[in-house]
């Protein structure tokens, strides 16, 4: 029962990267976690690129629209509408395992091999020294703790373009960017052109860094371009399994699956952590001298408020995310090449103010079914077929998240239900103020004119649900006092001795730029002080 | 019954028929989603297939959420995934003519859509 130092809970980005320092160590190290993951669809999708797949392949059906054509129906726009069917199992016994009553904030969590991060879209961003210490994150532990985990994850991208003071900043050790493709270039090109009116209304424009190789890495190999990113990995792409598997070849690593965490209890000089057998629903124990929380920020509220019995709300941060359909004239009724990648081909900074940085993100959608496209468009199927077929090749999505920080109407809390098998529920209280609505939509009209600017059109703005954007932080925040429910500047939760929180729970503002490479920083820096 | 509707629906979205294959795996997928059930309109235009165009246009406009839409972009999805169909739902090379045919097809929509909306009114 005490054979370990530490207990590790969760295998997403956070989890795997605490567990990673703190096996590296020498620690002995359990991490525990439910672990769904794909069994469906895990080498049944051929190596071929997707028009190849689209034209040659009689199952393609399968994880295009699922086995039995289950994601083939009329879906509203929500979260989670994004994960395709070999991606499903990111979601799989969400239900069953955490109620919820959330009213209109939209939240996704997962209890898969390596969490929300085995979908991830891969993009990283480093955080300038005012949004980490808007954060309260500390700046030089966390400029090593960056680089630490660009090389063990690999990142490609740009360090010379508008964009790499707002994506990679110092970060040594990057690969060369993506390709983009014909469409983005044309974009790129006309932003170029215009560079000096976009840059003085605060916007740069440039190429994204991805956690997808572009050169060889360890047993790894760079992305083959097949722009199936959506559907499956080719080990291009860094996942949290990817980096389990590695910590399984050291002694000092365990990893046990099936393994639904409730809550903890500290004792003397061992905390003991109670969960649940998802196999049976028995209930079975741990214990080790340290535990370190890395259930994802939800995941990690509720074993905490079960653990202290509390009732009190915690805050709630996450980024609000609208996305804009646009079309790109020129490039109307073209063909596209079949060796590309489906994932973020450009990224825009608006940087108001220092820390004050809103991120939109710009994909093509080619890789992702037409018939979805189709639905949303006010004509006739056959119609509509003929006209997106004309348009595709110059159709793009933007994406564009605004920073978050405290403020009124966000709240969490856990409450009893019976029918749960903790007995209790999650519950969130999450509304935007009027003045953070105003703001996003000024922001976003901005953004929408930058847009036209460089030649992308928007035809419609897309308000999906709150908690869409799928970036949660702040419930825990860090403190320098010991209140209670705040984190120590460590990462330790106060009112213990031994227990730690190393993903984005402390953070106390959370930037617009994709969160996960800041998260594994943190986790890294966490685990760090959790030896000692 | 079914069969024929699954023909109907492949021929008014590829403008041919369509083979035995892909109107099995409709209705396999129809039945999965529950979308097996009739109602006034999809009955109608099993009665009177050549109103589909024009009904279809006029829902997608004003209840795009409908049995009648959900079946047909139902078919859609599953001809989006077939190998035989799928070039007709790539993106392609095409001339700036191509350009005229589509605003051509745009306003033959609209005018379909308003034949569709007088049409509705007398679905029972």
């Amino acid at each position: 029962m005490n054979d370990f130092d530490c207990i590790v809970v969760g295998s997403g980005a956070a989890g795997t990267m605490a567990a990673q320092t703190l096996v590296e160590a020498g620690a002995r190290v359990l991490m525990l976690d439910v672990g769904r993951s794909d069994t469906r669809f895990a080498g049944t999708i051929p190596q071929k690129t997707f028009v190849e797949i689209r034209r040659s392949e009689e199952d393609q059906y399968r994880y295009f629209l699922g086995e039995s054509f289950d994601c083939a129906g009329y879906a509203t726009i929500g979260t989670g509408a994004q994960l395709t069917p070999p991606r499903r199992f990111i979601v799989d016994c969400v239900d069953e395992l955490l109620a919820r009553r959330t009213g209109a904030f939209s939240p996704l969590e997962s209890l898969a091999l390596g969490g929300l991060a085995a979908g991830w879209g891969l993009m990283c961003a480093v955080y300038s020294p005012e949004e980490l210490e808007r954060a309260s994150l500390p700046a030089a532990a966390m400029r090593g703790a960056y680089q630490t985990i660009g090389d063990r994850i690999g990142i490609s991208g740009s360090d010379a373009d508008d964009a790499a003071p707002y994506t990679v900043r110092q970060l040594g050790g990057i690969q060369p960017p993506l390709p983009i493709d014909p469409t983005a270039a044309y974009l790129e090109g006309r932003y170029r052109r215009r560079r000096a009116r976009v840059n003085a209304r605060g916007y740069v424009l440039g190429r994204p860094a991805m956690a997808l190789l572009t050169q060889p890495k360890a047993d790894r190999s760079p992305s083959a371009l097949r722009d199936m990113d959506f559907y499956c990995d080719d080990g291009a792409a860094w996942r949290p399994a990817w980096t389990i598997a590695q910590l399984q070849r050291h002694a000092n690593f365990a990893y046990a699956g099936n393994v639904f965490v409730t809550h903890f209890a500290e004792g003397e000089d061992v905390v003991t952590v109670a969960a649940l057998d998802v196999r049976d629903r028995s209930r079975v124990q741990y214990a080790a001298r340290r535990v370190v929380l890395a259930a994802g920020v939800l995941g990690s509220a509720r074993i905490v408020l079960r653990s202290l019995q509390s009732a009190l709300r915690l805050p709630l941060l996450c980024n609000d995310y609208t996305y804009v359909p646009c079309v790109v004239a020129p490039r109307l009724g073209r063909s596209m090449p079949e060796r590309t990648h489906s994932l973020t081909q450009l990224v825009l900074f608006n940087e108001r103010a220092a820390g004050d940085v809103a991120v939109g993100t710009i994909f093509s959608y080619r890789s992702l079914l037409l018939f979805r496209l189709l639905r949303e468009m006010p004509l006739g199927v056959r119609d509509a077929r003929s006209l997106m077929q004309y348009l595709l090749s110059g159709f793009i999505v933007a994406g564009f998240d605004h920073p978050q920080e405290r403020s009124d109407g966000k709240h969490l809390w856990i409450e009893p239900d019976a029918a749960s098998p903790t007995a209790d529920r999650l519950a969130i209280d999450y509304a935007l103020t009027q003045a953070e609505r105003q703001d996003h939509h000024q922001r976003e009209t901005e953004f929408a004119g930058i847009l036209a600017s460089i030649g992308a059109w928007p035809i419609r703005r897309v308000h999906p649900p709150l908690g869409s954007s799928i970036h949660y932080a702040g419930t825990l925040p860090f403190a320098g006092d010991e209140r209670p429910l705040t984190l120590a500047p460590n990462g330790r939760l106060h009112g213990t001795r031994s227990v730690f929180v190393a993903d984005a729970s402390g953070f106390t503002f959370l930037p617009a730029k994709p969160v996960t490479l800041s998260l594994m920083a943190n986790a890294h820096r966490v685990a760090g002080h959790a030896l000692h | 019954m079914f069969g024929d509707e699954a023909a109907a629906y492949g021929r008014y979205v590829m403008g041919f028929e369509i083979d035995a294959a892909a109107r099995d795996a409709y209705e396999r997928a129809a039945r999965t989603l529950g979308y097996d059930a009739s109602d006034a309109m999809t009955r109608f235009v099993q009665r009177h297939p050549w109103t589909l165009p024009a009904l279809d246009a006029a829902l997608a406009l004003t209840r795009p959420d409908t049995l009648l839409r959900k079946k047909l972009l139902l078919m859609a999805a599953v001809l989006e995934t077939r190998p035989e169909y799928s070039a007709a739902f790539l993106p392609r090379d095409r001339s700036w003519l191509a350009a005229t045919g589509v605003a051509v097809s745009i306003l033959r929509a609209g005018l379909l859509a308003v034949f569709g909306l007088i049409l509705a009114r007398f679905v029972r």
